[in-house]
Formats: structure tokens, C-alpha cells, sequence
């Protein structure tokens, strides 16, 4: 997992270089638009945790086995994180180019509805106590949770708002130059998000040993 | 707030970066609290037995 963490900081620094230098200037927007690049991975890392949480809940709920449940716990609290980057960068760009930090566009409130649901995640994994019941509530709201994912991304297409659709099924209505660091930011993020996966997951199963070192002091 | 478009880029890409630095600060630090919390709670085991 080291060599990834290094692959990711190369990876990330390119991005940057790309983003900042070598893709073109959006001529409307100026350069306040170069956001764009690491706005869009943010909330595309977003989906991928919420994804992981929503098939971690369904093994749980299948298997009943702690692991999953620690899984999705992990995966929930780097969404949170994600959808909190994706929503202040947003809110940055927005300012910017829209004059307004905040508007009750249909994609910016079902984005604000998906981080409510799953701080609500973590929430109820802080705060209830009974481990199997903590986890099948936790794993219920993980599998329905993650149908406001379908949501926020149609949302442009439902409903009429500011917030622009820049990729269709696959299509980029942009510059190939634009279009490569986009994908470059992507591929970055994407790996960024399975090596803090990991990392986060150590963390808690140092969490799970002071719980049972602490069983065993008492006994 | 009256910035230039180029100084919004750097606001926003203050935040992402930023965020993530914090973020994985936050992590070695709870990941170091852990490691000492274990390794406390092993010598006192130790001592016990």
C-alpha cells in the first residue's frame, strides 16, 4: 500500500501541473473553472465510497459478519469527507462564476441530502451501543441511502437548474485537452480513495484491539 | 468578496487540498493515539499476569 501512496502523490502532482498549466483557459469562465478538475473527482469518490457502503450493507445484512459492517463504516466516513470537498468547492466555484455561494438547485439539494443521510451513518454508529442491532440499522440505511446517488446524477436531466452537465453516458461536452485532465484527476482520486480505504481500516482494527484489550484489563 | 477568477481558482483549490492534507493528518493522529492506547494496555496486561 506504500507503493500506491506514492503512485497517488505522483499521480496528484501531474494532475495539478495539468490543471493549472497545460489544459486550455474555459473562455467564459476563465480560470476559476480549473475547480472543475478536482470539484468533479471529488463528488465521483463520493459515489465510489457510498457504492462500497451500499454493497458492504448488503453483504452484512446477507452474512452478518462485523467485517462488512466495519467496511461500510469506513467507506461512509471518506464519502462524508468527499461530499464535503465536492459541496465547499462547489460552493467556491459557484461564488465565482454565479455570484452566489449556495442555491437550491436540484443537484446542489440532493447532494446536501446525500452528506445528511450518511452524517446521519455515522451518527447512529456513534451513538448506538448494541453492536448487531447498531449494524443492521446501519446497514439499512447504507443500502437505502445510496439511491440518492441515481438521483443526483439524472437530477440535470429531471429537473431544470444551474448546474451544468458536463458528462452524458460516458460523452465529455468539452476540449480533448480538458477532457484527458479531467480523466487524469479521476484516475488520481479513484486510487487516492482505496488507499485511504485501507489506511482507514487499520485504524479501526486498532479501534477493535483497544476494545478487546480493554475487555481483558476488566476481566 | 471581490477576487479575480485566478485568485478563485486558488481559494477552491485551497479547500481540496487543504481538506486532504487535514484528513490525513487526522488520521496518522488517531492511528498514533491508537498504537500508544495498545501498547499502554499490553504493558499493564503484562504487569496483571
Amino acid at each position: 500500500m506504500k507503493q500506491l501512496g506514492w503512485v497517488v502523490l505522483a499521480l496528484g502532482v501531474v494532475a495539478v501541473y495539468m490543471a493549472m498549466v497545460w489544459a486550455p483557459e474555459e473562455v467564459s469562465m476563465g480560470d476559476a473553472q480549473r475547480i472543475f478538475y478536482f470539484h468533479v473527482p471529488s463528488a465521483w469518490n463520493a459515489y465510489l465510497s457510498f457504492f462500497m457502503v451500499f454493497v458492504s450493507s448488503i453483504a452484512y445484512l446477507r452474512t452478518g459478519k462485523a467485517i462488512w459492517d466495519r467496511r461500510a463504516l469506513c467507506s461512509a466516513e471518506l464519502g462524508v469527507f468527499f461530499t464535503s470537498m465536492a459541496i465547499v468547492s462547489g460552493a467556491v466555484w459557484g461564488r465565482a462564476v454565479w455570484g452566489t455561494w449556495w442555491t437550491w438547485d436540484p443537484r446542489l439539494t440532493t447532494t446536501l441530502f446525500l452528506w445528511l443521510i450518511y452524517v446521519g451513518y455515522l451518527v447512529l454508529h456513534m451513538t448506538t451501543t448494541n453492536d448487531e442491532k447498531r449494524g443492521r440499522l446501519a446497514a439499512a440505511l447504507g443500502v437505502i441511502g445510496f439511491v440518492d446517488v441515481p438521483i443526483i446524477h439524472m437530477s440535470v436531466q429531471w429537473w431544470r437548474g444551474l448546474h451544468p452537465e458536463v458528462i452524458r453516458l460516458g460523452k465529455m461536452n468539452m476540449e480533448p485537452a480538458m477532457g484527458i485532465t479531467l480523466l487524469v484527476a479521476m484516475v488520481a482520486f479513484s486510487l487516492f480513495y482505496f488507499y485511504a480505504l485501507d489506511w482507514r481500516m487499520k485504524v479501526e482494527d486498532l479501534r477493535a484491539r483497544v476494545a478487546i484489550l480493554k475487555e481483558s484489563l476488566r476481566v | 468578496m471581490q477576487l479575480t477568477s485566478l485568485q478563485w481558482m486558488f481559494v477552491g483549490y485551497s479547500v481540496i487540498w487543504g481538506g486532504i492534507i487535514l484528513f490525513l493528518m487526522n488520521m496518522r493522529r488517531r492511528q498514533e493515539a491508537l498504537e500508544r492506547q495498545i501498547q499502554d494496555m499490553e504493558r499493564a496486561l503484562a504487569g496483571k499476569h
